[in-house]
C-alpha cells in the first residue's frame, strides 16, 4: 500500500495540476456566472426595489476588471502562480507544457471576459 | 536499416516463458455463443456498441427520407401531419441521443485501450452496462415510431406543448424517461471514458505525449458528465409535472416554460460540441499519418479542445435569442459564441498546416477523402454559426430552413464525415480485411455531393422564409425548386451509405490477423493486437512511438515491455498517476459476467415500463436491477495480495485504497454529476422565484416551516456524517469483524432518513403541497434530488454491513467503506446547502 502521506502528495500534486492548467477557464466560469447572474437577478430586484441600473454596470465593470487583473497575474508569473495552486513544482519538460497550455487557455479566457465586460459599457442592463 | 541496428529494449527479460502467452490468451478469451451477451473485453462490446449506433444512424436516415419525400412538392400528402410530426421528432431525438453521442463514445471504448495500450479500460463491466442499457432502451424507445406512439415535439420537446394539456398520452413520457434513461448509459460511458485516460495509460504517456484522441475523448467524457445532469433534472422535472401535475412549467401557478430551454440548452449547446471534440480528435489522428508527419501545434490544439470545452458552455442562450431575454444578457452570450469560435479555427489551421508542412502532401485515401469533404463542410457550418450568433441576423432566420443547413452543415459536416474516415482509416484494426478503396471513393462523392445538393439549398429556402417543422407548404410560396433539390441530394447522400453497407458487407470480417499498421501510423493502437490488447504495455518516450521507435511493436509482441503477463492469474492493468504516468498499481479487472447485463436489462425494465404507467411491474424490475448491481459489485473489492513484478525491476501492490485508487476517482467522477444536477436544480430555484415571487415562501406560498425544522434536520446529517467518519475509524484488523462499524453504519443509514423524513414534515406541516405552485414543486424537487441519494447510500451501507460480517472488509481491504462513505458525506453536504437555500433564501428577502 502507499503511505498516507504520499497518497496525499499524489493526489494534491494532480489536482493542482489541473488547476493550475485549467485557472483561465475557470476565472472565465466564475466572471461569467457572475455578470449573467448579477445582471438577470439584479433587473428583476431592481424594478421592484428601485434599485438604480447604473449598479449593475459598476458591478459588471468591477467583476471584469478583477477577473483580468487576475488572468494577467497569471500570464505574466506562471511559476508562482504554479507555486501556489501545487504541492511540488514540475519537472522542467512537464512544466513547460503545462505552462503553455495554461498561458494559451488565459490568453483565450482573457478575450471572453473582456468581451463580456464591454458590452455592459454600451448596451442598456436591463432593456430588451 | 536503421531500425535493425538499434539495440532492443529489455525491460522484461526475453525470452519469456513457455505458456505465458497461451495463459494470457485464456484469461482474456471472449466467451463464445449466446453466453457472448456476457463478453466486456473492449474490442467486443465496442464494436456492438458502434454496431448499434451506427443501426440508429440508419433509422433515424430512413425518417429522413420519408420526410423529404413528404416536402419534394409543395401540397403533398405523402404523410399525415401527425406522423410528420412524430418523424422529424424521432429523427432528431435518434441522430442526436441514439445515434452521434454513443457512437464516439463507441469509438472511445473501442480505440482508448489499444490507444493507451491498456489491457482494458478500468471499469469493463460498467461499459457492458452502458452499452446493453443503450441498445435496449434505444430500440424500445424507437419502436414508438411503429405503434404511434413517438413523441412528437421536437427533439427538445418544449414545453408547454409537450404538458399533458397538449400533449396527452404516452408518447412524451417514452421521451422523457426513454432518454432519461439512456442518458444516464452515457455518464455512465463518460465516467470510464475519464478514469480510463487519465489513469491506464502506458508508462511515459504523459500529458503531454497523449495521442490527440485521448485528450478530445476526455474533454467529451467531462462535458457530458457536466452537461448531461441538466436535461436529467429537466426530463425530470417535466414527467413530474405531467405525472402528478408539479407545476415547474406552468405559468397560471408561477411555472415558467423557458425555464425548459434554460435546462435543456445548457445541456443542448455542449451538446454540439460533445460530438464535435472527438470527432476533431479522429481528424487530428488521421492527418499525421495520411501526410506522414507530426501534427503541427499539438500545444494549441490541447488548448482549443479545452477552451472548446469550457467556453460551450457559455452559449446556450445563443438559442434563445428571439425569447426576450435582456439585450446585455444576449450580448454575454453573444459574446461567448465568438470566444468560442477562435479555438474551433485554431485547429482547423493546425490540420491545413500539417498538410502543407508535409513533405509527400497528403496521401489520397478514402479516408483523408471523408477529412477533406469534413474540413469543406464544417467550415461552411462554421461560417453560418458566426452568423446565427450574431443577435440581429438570428432574429431574422430563427426557425427557418436556414437553420435546419446550418445544423446539418455542423453535426453532419463536424461529425458524420469523420465518423467514416474513422470507418475507413481503423477497419484494418477491428478486421482481418480493409475496407475497399474503390467502393469507399463512390461512398465519399455520392455523400459529399448528395449532402450539399440537400443543404446547401435550405440556406435559401430559409432565407425565403420557410419554417421549420412544417409538414408541407403551398406551391404557391415558390419553394417547390428547392426543395425538390434538397431531396434529389438527400436520395444522393442514401445511396452512398447503402454502398458504405455493401462494402462493410463484403469486406469487414471482425476479429484478429488483419494488415500490421497499413498506414505506418505512430500511435499505439497499430502495435500487433489481441483479445489482451497489446502482449506486453510499452514504454512510451513521444508522441508517436512507433515512428520515433521502430523495434517498438517487435519488442512489445516479444513481451519485452511491462506486464508480459498474468501475474495475478486474472485480468489486470497497469494503473499509472494522472499527470506523469509513472506506474502506480496493477489493477484486477472482472472478467465476463451475467450481472451487469441483467442489471441493464432491469434498469431498462423499470424506466420503461413505468413510462407505461405498470408501476407494480415497474417496481419488481427496479428491485431486480439494484440486486443485480449488488451482485455484480460484490467481488469488485478482491483480497489485497503480495506485489507483483511488472518489468523494469518495477513492483507494484495489487490492491489500492484511498485517495488515488480508480475507485476513489470513481465516486468523485460521480459526485461531479450529482453536484452538477444539483447546481441546475439551485440554478431552477432561483431562477423561478425571479420570474414568480408572487408564490414563494411567504408571499403566496405557506411560509418557510419554523427554524426548529430544518436546524435538526441539519444536525441529523451532521450526525450521519459524523457517523460514518466514526465507522471508518473504527474498521477492524485485517481479516476480523468489528460489531462497531456495524452499528455505526447502520446509525449513518438510519440517520439520513430521519433527516430526509424531518425536512419533508417541517414543509408538509406548514401546507405547502408540490402540486400547489413552482415555489411548492421545487422545495419538494429538492428533498427528492436528496431523497434518491439517501436510498443509495441506505443499500450502500447494507451492502457494506454484509461485506464485514462475511469478513471481506477491515482496515487494508476497504475500499467498499470508501466508496460509500464518501457518497454520504456528499449527500449530507448537499441537503445541507439545500437546507440554507430554501429555508434561508425566503427569509432573505
Amino acid at each position: 500500500m502507499n503511505s498516507p502521506t504520499s497518497e496525499t502528495h499524489q493526489a494534491a500534486s494532480t489536482s493542482g495540476t489541473m488547476a493550475f492548467v485549467l485557472i483561465g477557464p475557470l476565472v472565465w466560469a466564475v466572471h461569467f456566472t457572475f455578470v449573467y447572474g448579477f445582471q438577470s437577478v439584479l433587473c428583476v430586484v431592481g424594478e421592484r426595489f428601485s434599485i438604480s441600473q447604473s449598479i449593475i454596470v459598476t458591478g459588471v465593470v468591477a467583476a471584469t476588471v478583477i477577473a483580468a487583473a487576475l488572468l494577467t497575474i497569471a500570464l505574466m508569473v506562471p511559476r508562482r502562480v504554479e507555486a501556489l495552486v501545487t504541492a511540488t513544482p514540475s519537472l522542467p519538460p512537464q512544466f513547460v507544457f503545462q505552462r503553455r497550455v495554461m498561458q494559451g487557455l488565459v490568453v483565450l479566457s482573457l478575450f471572453a471576459v473582456l468581451a463580456e465586460g464591454a458590452a455592459a459599457v454600451v448596451l442598456p442592463p436591463c432593456g430588451a | 536499416m536503421e531500425a535493425e541496428t538499434r539495440p532492443q529494449t529489455s525491460i522484461s527479460p526475453t525470452p519469456r516463458p513457455e505458456g505465458e502467452l497461451e495463459e494470457l490468451k485464456r484469461i482474456w478469451a471472449t466467451p463464445r455463443g449466446f453466453r457472448l451477451v456476457t463478453a466486456i473485453n473492449n474490442n467486443v462490446i465496442g464494436l456492438l456498441y458502434i454496431g448499434a449506433a451506427f443501426l440508429f444512424f440508419l433509422l433515424a436516415g430512413v425518417l429522413a427520407l420519408l420526410m423529404r419525400t413528404q416536402l419534394a412538392v409543395g401540397d403533398n400528402n405523402f404523410v399525415s401531419q401527425d406522423l410528420y410530426n412524430q418523424l422529424f421528432t424521432v429523427h432528431g431525438t435518434t441522430m442526436m441521443f441514439l445515434f452521434a453521442v454513443p457512437a464516439v463514445e463507441a469509438l472511445g471504448v473501442m480505440l482508448l485501450p489499444q490507444m493507451l495500450a491498456a489491457r482494458d479500460l478500468p471499469f469493463p463491466r460498467l461499459s457492458a452496462f452502458a452499452i446493453w442499457a443503450y441498445v435496449i432502451g434505444g430500440l424500445v424507445f424507437f419502436s414508438t415510431i411503429f405503434y404511434d406512439l413517438a413523441p412528437k415535439g421536437g427533439w427538445f420537446m418544449y414545453p408547454p406543448l409537450t404538458t399533458t394539456r397538449y400533449s396527452p398520452g404516452d408518447n412524451a413520457d417514452f421521451w422523457l424517461l426513454g432518454i432519461g434513461f439512456i442518458e444516464i448509459s452515457a455518464i455512465a460511458g463518460a465516467i470510464e471514458i475519464v478514469l480510463g485516460v487519465l489513469r491506464t495509460r502506458p508508462p511515459g504517456m504523459s500529458l503531454d505525449k497523449m495521442p490527440i484522441f485521448a485528450w478530445s475523448m476526455l474533454i467529451f467524457a467531462g462535458m457530458i458528465i457536466v452537461a448531461f445532469p441538466a436535461v436529467i433534472l429537466a426530463t425530470l422535472m417535466l414527467e413530474l409535472e405531467r405525472a402528478f401535475g408539479w407545476p415547474f412549467f406552468t405559468a397560471a401557478k408561477g411555472g415558467d416554460a423557458l425555464l425548459w430551454q434554460h435546462l435543456f440548452w445548457f445541456f443542448g449547446h455542449p451538446e454540439v460540441y460533445i460530438i464535435f471534440l472527438p470527432a476533431a480528435g479522429l481528424v487530428s489522428m488521421i492527418v499525421p499519418t495520411m501526410t506522414r508527419t507530426p501534427l503541427v501545434a499539438y500545444e494549441l490544439i490541447v488548448i482549443a479542445l479545452i477552451g472548446t470545452g469550457f467556453f460551450s458552455f457559455g452559449l446556450w442562450v445563443h438559442h434563445m435569442f428571439a425569447t426576450g431575454i435582456p439585450s446585455l444578457s444576449l450580448a454575454f452570450f453573444s459574446a461567448a459564441s465568438m470566444a468560442v469560435a477562435i479555438p474551433s479555427g485554431i485547429q482547423v489551421f493546425a490540420w491545413i498546416a500539417t498538410i502543407a508542412a508535409a513533405p509527400r502532401g497528403l496521401r489520397i485515401t478514402t479516408a483523408s477523402l471523408f477529412v477533406l469533404g469534413f474540413l469543406f463542410i464544417f467550415i461552411l457550418g462554421g461560417l453560418t454559426g458566426v452568423m446565427v450568433a450574431l443577435v440581429p441576423f438570428d432574429l431574422q432566420v430563427h426557425d427557418t430552413y436556414f437553420i435546419v443547413a446550418h445544423l446539418h452543415y455542423v453535426l453532419i459536416g463536424g461529425m458524420v464525415f469523420p465518423l467514416f474516415a474513422t470507418f475507413y482509416y481503423w477497419a484494418p484494426m477491428a478486421s482481418r480485411r480493409a475496407l475497399s478503396e474503390r467502393l469507399g471513393r463512390w461512398v465519399f462523392w455520392l455523400m459529399f455531393v448528395g449532402f450539399n445538393v440537400t443543404f446547401l439549398p435550405m440556406h435559401v429556402t430559409g432565407l425565403q422564409g420557410m419554417p421549420r417543422r412544417v409538414w408541407t407548404y403551398s406551391s404557391e410560396m415558390g419553394w417547390d425548386t428547392l426543395n425538390l433539390i434538397s431531396t434529389i441530394g438527400a436520395y444522393m447522400f442514401a445511396a452512398g451509405v447503402a454502398i458504405f453497407l455493401l462494402d462493410l458487407v463484403l469486406h469487414f470480417r471482425s476479429g484478429e490477423g488483419g494488415p500490421d499498421n497499413p498506414w505506418d501510423a505512430g500511435t499505439l493502437e497499430w502495435l500487433p493486437n489481441d483479445v489482451y490488447c497489446t502482449r506486453s504495455i510499452p514504454l512510451v518516450t513521444s508522441r508517436e512511438p512507433l515512428w520515433d521507435q521502430p523495434r517498438l511493436a517487435e519488442d512489445v509482441e516479444a513481451g519485452r515491455h511491462f506486464l508480459p503477463n498474468a501475474p495475478t492469474g486474472r485480468r489486470e492493468t497497469v494503473v499509472t498517476t494522472a499527470v506523469e504516468a509513472s506506474p502506480d498499481y496493477v489493477m484486477r479487472m472482472p472478467g465476463p459476467g451475467w450481472a451487469h447485463f441483467f442489471a441493464a436489462v432491469f434498469t431498462a425494465g423499470f424506466f420503461l415500463l413505468l413510462t407505461v404507467k405498470l408501476v407494480v411491474l415497474a417496481t419488481i424490475s427496479g428491485v431486480l436491477a439494484v440486486v443485480s448491481c449488488l451482485v455484480w459489485v460484490w467481488e469488485l473489492d478482491p483480497e489485497p495480495g503480495d506485489p507483483v513484478d511488472i518489468g523494469g525491476g518495477i513492483t507494484l501492490p495489487i490492491y489500492r485504497s484511498g485517495l488515488t485508487s480508480h475507485a476513489w476517482w470513481a465516486v468523485l467522477v460521480l459526485m461531479v454529476v450529482a453536484g452538477s444536477l444539483y447546481l441546475a436544480y439551485v440554478f431552477s430555484y432561483l431562477y423561478a422565484w425571479t420570474v414568480s415571487p408572487s408564490v414563494w415562501g411567504g408571499s403566496g406560498s405557506p411560509a418557510p416551516p419554523a427554524i426548529v425544522w430544518p436546524v435538526a434536520s441539519g444536525l441529523l446529517y451532521l450526525a450521519a456524517a459524523t457517523a460514518f467518519w466514526a465507522a471508518g475509524h473504527c474498521l477492524p484488523e485485517r481479516h476480523r469483524r468489528g460489531i462497531l462499524t456495524t452499528i455505526l453504519l447502520f446509525a449513518g443509514a438510519v440517520l439520513i432518513v430521519v433527516a430526509v423524513s424531518v425536512d419533508v414534515m417541517g414543509h408538509w406541516q406548514t401546507g405547502l403541497r408540490p402540486s400547489s405552485s413552482s415555489y411548492g414543486a421545487l422545495v419538494y424537487l429538492g428533498i427528492f434530488l436528496t431523497a434518491q441519494l439517501a436510498a443509495a447510500i441506505v443499500v450502500m451501507a447494507m451492502f457494506t454491513v454484509v461485506r464485514q460480517l462475511t469478513g471481506r472488509l477491515d482496515r487494508v481491504r476497504r475500499v467498499s467503506f470508501e466508496t460509500t462513505a464518501l457518497l454520504a458525506y456528499y449527500a449530507c453536504a448537499q441537503a445541507i446547502l439545500g437546507l440554507v437555500l430554501v429555508n434561508g433564501f425566503p427569509r432573505m428577502i
